[in-house]
């Protein structure tokens, strides 16, 4: 099977999703007009509620929502072989993840730019709300050990990258003191940063930088870890505008970068996909593809995650309602493109079958190294650089990617447990320093706790990360399937996908419930154990939910027909 | 359009592309920066002891409608403070 | 028992002479103890030796018309050659400043809205602290004025406590004045980085109000702001140097030869010492003259020698100046006048 074929295929049919069937959901099922005035009108502001131009906001919701995890999850998934993983990948982003995406931006923007959060408890109820706050924070808390890892990991595999990735954050921290203090344009400074950082790509290759194997007892893995988690505290505590912004911009340009050289080699080299279609010989101990590949890929087919982008932030800077159709659905589909080359790369990227089997000895390898290694082998035969330098750049922006979502992550978190000083009357929990050392020891915790000494425990909590941004995903098309049922429209284009979710996640915590606890990771069963009660509350919530709504519909048609 | 007024368009798009977010996050700064200032000045009408009451009287006139959008942009349609009704 | 002492101590050379070079005197004490008397007296002799010479009493139970037998009142009034006498009103000064802010908020609000500004301003006014700002505001910019308008300012100050409060208002008030001109820096620093990015291109849906309003005026007001915070800070900050300032500044502090006179001027002098308050002299008031008969006031003589002896041992490294108690009231001009040569001159 050649790459090429999937690639068009795939993307081919994300085109088709959106000519037709993102139309046939803006015409038929949130009924766009073009006459609204969205929330960037009636509230503007110009800081919050801004109207954008659509290409511009589009460019802003992809950046925000393609990160490392639509990476990461096919990179694993695809020990199933490629068929499961390329099928969920297009079958998501067309069905779900676009109606999803979407949908958030639509409900949000038809209810003065509300959160999901926020409409959750004016549309489903308080208790919903409440689900929907805890799930937020068992993501956050999960995202920061993950990636934590990933960039270990990644480091580990190619130490080549690491001056490269630190020069990136340099010259971000550069930039953003650089444009505060000086009358500076903005967008020369950041070419120039970007073209710097390919130039240290062949610099890094000439020093590798490999931390010591043990130090004060810690592998390098692990070291990593810690010192990921030092960055990241100084990071989350500077203001906004001096790292986080102009890294935006560097990861965002890497993004584009990546995505173009990968499709080009792809095209170029017309590699043969190695993996198997369906791989009959899994490792022993991998779980069973089904519920399992639905909570391995969730970034990429489905993710909750961008409900939060796009109810938090780009539904205060739509233009107009029916622009929501081209930010919202293209943007999942930007990141289905993503996840797709990723497949590609992951399955397509190696010399043989034997090579690519070394690659996924066991179920929660491969990963995004599997994505640099296959990516900079296609990169090499299908373009002038070599494969040492496709290494290095590939893992410089998985690296970008997952330190954005780090410093976030702990930002956001930060935040909360603030709040909840307030909220609780503990003077201490308030103090920034205070609640990001308790943040960030939280994400260490569940780092190393979960996975041992070497710190890789992020890797086993990947599926289980996976299934609470599928509740997340299942609570916000909750909200937008209530919505539809209480106007009388057709709802089953987002309730099918919401059962759909929502079922998969469950019996998906429910399989790792028994395999966490068969393997002796107590931590994390207890951690499971609050996701699955979580997921029953939402299933019950949700039918609750329904049945009350069927029944005020139903009375007000009685009422009209009497 | 002609090919110069496009290739315009998308040069200004791509600025727009990069100083938009950035233009955001000052503004925001800015804006907390400014709410801050302005509740240390209406400070004691919220009932926190101010040392320098009297002296920020003469400031209150300059920051009311400062205050309004910022108690409007709290969710509260009206003032939060009992003697002080400004809408 | 202990023979009496027949004699007044005789005070140290310093008389108070070099306090009248300097730019503003303050003279403060225990209520009742003769502040205005020796503050008026100083205030003449500087004049007599052709000193412009304001004499200030910021008690709100004022008597320095009383000393100088005429009405002063909240406005400087000529009292002879060269000499000023002014009796601070902090209530109309409050009055006045809260009236100008009403008038300026006025013009900001709708007519609906007057009578709540008039009701919150009103309700400002009776607030804890406004009376005390007020009169600090007077004071710093009379200070100010010192050395210029006048050579010389002497301020009859309340009785203690509230003396003390005035006197370290102007650093309370400066550090936090500064916390909020730091604030202003921030914002006018983002400010101009916002400037900096420029508008958004105008294809991008219509003009919000805030477009309409031109961006200077904004930036106007910012700048008026900060300007009023900074000359506030300007003010106390130069109030607060003038108090350290040896060479400008003088503390005269006025004491009675009894005990409890004595414990309070102790507390007075540590209190001041925490402040960094340098004290010039003290003023030991009302001694009984010798030679004053009668065997009712020889024995109160008696009494007065044991705390003019403890003055002596607890007040030691300060310079100061005895006076004694005169057959009749010191008031007018003429009397004032043989007061402040006796203390200017006073070497024993």
């Amino acid at each position: 099977m050649n790459a090429i074929i999937l690639a068009i295929v795939g993307l081919g049919a994300m085109f088709l999703g959106y000519r037709f069937y993102s139309k046939f959901i803006a015409e038929k099922i949130y009924r766009l007009d073009p006459d609204f005035k969205t929330p960037a009108h009636s509230m503007r502001d110009n800081i919050d509620y801004v109207p954008t131009n659509r290409t511009v906001l589009w460019g802003h919701h992809f950046t925000a929502v393609a990160g490392a995890a639509p990476i990461i999850g096919p990179g694993i998934a695809v020990i199933w072989g490629w068929v499961p993983a390329f099928l969920w990948v297009i079958g998501g982003t067309l069905f779900f993840a676009g109606v999803h995406d979407f949908g958030a931006v639509w409900a949000s923007a038809r209810h003065k730019a509300r959160s999901i959060g926020a409409l959750t408890g004016d549309i489903v109820s308080q208790r919903a709300r409440a689900l929907f706050m805890i799930v937020i924070f068992l993501l956050l808390l999960m995202v920061n050990a993950v990636f934590a890892v990933a960039i270990s990991q990644a480091f580990d595999l190619t130490p080549a990258s690491v001056i490269p990735a630190w020069a990136a954050i340099a010259v971000a921290l550069v930039i953003g003191v650089l444009f505060y203090k000086a009358h500076t344009n903005i967008v020369v400074p950041t070419i120039l940063a970007t073209a710097f950082i390919f130039l240290c790509v062949p610099l890094g290759d000439y020093v590798p930088v490999r931390l010591p194997e043990t130090f004060l007892g810690l592998g390098a893995g692990a070291q990593w870890i810690v010192l990921l988690f030092v960055y990241a505290t100084i990071a989350s505590l500077v203001p906004v505008w001096v790292l986080l912004q102009p890294r935006g911009y560097i990861s965002g340009i890497m993004l584009f970068v990546g995505l173009g050289l990968l499709y080009g080699a792809v095209l170029i080299s017309h590699p043969t996909v190695v993996a198997p279609a369906f791989n009959q010989s899994v490792p022993a101990g991998a779980p069973p593809i089904v519920p399992l590949l639905f909570v391995t890929i969730a970034c990429g087919a489905i993710s909750g995650f961008h409900g939060l982008v796009g109810s938090g932030t780009t539904s205060k800077q739509l233009d107009k309602e029916t622009d929501a159709r081209f930010v919202g659905y293209l943007g999942s589909t930007g990141e289905g493109a993503l996840a797709l080359i990723t497949i590609i790369a992951a399955t397509a990227g190696f010399a043989s079958r034997a090579d690519w089997d070394a690659m996924y000895p066991a179920f929660g390898a491969g990963g995004q190294n599997a994505f640099v290694q296959g990516g900079a082998t296609i990169v090499a035969a299908g373009s002038p650089f070599s494969y040492e330098f496709g290494a290095v750049l590939l893992t410089v922006m998985v690296v970008l990617f997952a330190g954005t979502t780090m410093d976030v992550g702990v930002r956001l978190q930060r935040y909360i447990i603030q709040e909840w000083g307030v909220a609780y009357k503990i003077p201490a929990l308030q103090n920034s320093y205070v609640a990001t050392f308790l943040a960030v020891g939280a994400c260490l915790t569940l780092a190393f706790g979960a996975g041992g000494t070497q710190g890789t425990g992020g890797m086993i909590i990947w599926p289980l990360f996976g299934t609470t941004n599928q509740l997340l995903a299942g609570l916000t098309l909750l909200v937008i399937s209530v919505l539809l049922v209480k106007q009388g429209r057709p709802s089953r284009y987002t309730m099918i996908p919401m059962i759909f979710v929502t079922s998969m996640s469950f019996l998906a915590a429910l399989y790792q419930l028994w395999d966490l606890y068969r393997t002796g990771q107590y931590f994390l069963v207890l951690m499971d154990l609050l996701i699955v009660v979580t997921a029953i509350f939402v299933m019950l919530e949700a039918a609750s939910a329904f049945m009350r709504e069927r029944r005020a519909v139903g009375t007000t048609r009685a009422v009209t027909v009497s | 359009m002609s090919l110069r007024e496009r290739l315009r368009r998308v040069s200004e798009l791509a600025t727009e592309f990069y100083v938009a977010p950035y233009r955001g996050v000052i503004a925001r700064a800015h804006r907390d920066q400014d709410d801050l200032f302005m509740l240390f000045v209406f400070s004691e009408l919220m009932g926190v002891p101010n040392p320098a009451t009297y002296y920020m009287l003469e400031l209150q006139p300059m920051l009311l409608e400062r205050f309004h959008e910022w108690h409007v942009r709290m969710g509260m349609e009206h003032s939060p403070l009992d003697g002080f009704r400004c809408c | 028992m202990r023979p009496p002492t027949p004699v007044t101590p005789p005070p140290r050379a310093a008389a108070l002479e070099p306090l009248l070079e300097r730019r503003i005197v303050f003279v403060g004490g225990k209520g009742g103890v003769g502040k205005t008397t020796i503050a008026a007296a100083l205030a003449v002799a500087a004049a007599d030796r052709g000193r412009r010479c304001l004499v200030v009493s910021t008690d709100p139970a004022h008597s320095l018309g009383d000393v100088f037998d005429r009405a002063v009142g909240d406005t400087e009034t000529l009292l002879a050659d060269r000499l000023w006498g002014l009796e601070i009103d902090p209530d109309a000064a409050a009055g006045r400043h809260i009236t100008a802010v009403k008038a300026q908020m006025k013009r900001l609000v709708h007519p609906r809205m007057y009578a709540e500004v008039d009701r919150q301003l009103e309700l400002a006014r009776l607030a804890p602290g406004t009376v005390e700002a007020a009169l600090l505001e007077r004071v710093a910019e009379l200070m100010v004025q010192a050395g210029g308008r006048f050579d010389l300012v002497i301020f009859d100050t309340a009785p203690t406590g509230h003396t003390l409060r005035l006197l370290s208002l102007p650093e309370i008030m400066a550090t936090w004045v500064e916390g909020l001109l730091r604030h202003r820096e921030r914002s006018s620093r983002l400010a101009s980085v916002l400037a900096r990015l420029g508008r958004r291109p105008a294809d991008l849906g219509e003009q919000s109000p805030s477009d309409d309003r031109p961006p200077h005026e904004d930036e106007a007001r910012a700048a008026a702001l900060t300007e009023m915070l900074a000359a506030r800070q300007r003010k106390f900050r130069r109030a607060r140097e003038l108090l350290l300032d040896r060479e400008a500044t003088a503390f005269v502090l006025v004491l009675n030869p009894d005990k409890l006179s004595i414990l309070e001027s102790q507390k007075t002098l540590q209190s001041l010492g925490r402040v960094h308050v340098p004290v010039a002299a003290l003023v030991v008031n009302r001694v009984l003259p010798e030679g004053a008969g009668g065997a009712f006031l020889e024995a109160r003589r008696r009494q007065e020698g044991a705390y003019l002896i403890e003055i002596e041992e607890a007040f030691a490294p300060f310079p100061r100046v005895s006076l004694p108690l005169w057959p009749e009231d010191v008031r007018g001009l003429s009397a004032l006048g043989r007061l402040g040569r006796y203390l200017s001159e006073a070497t024993g």
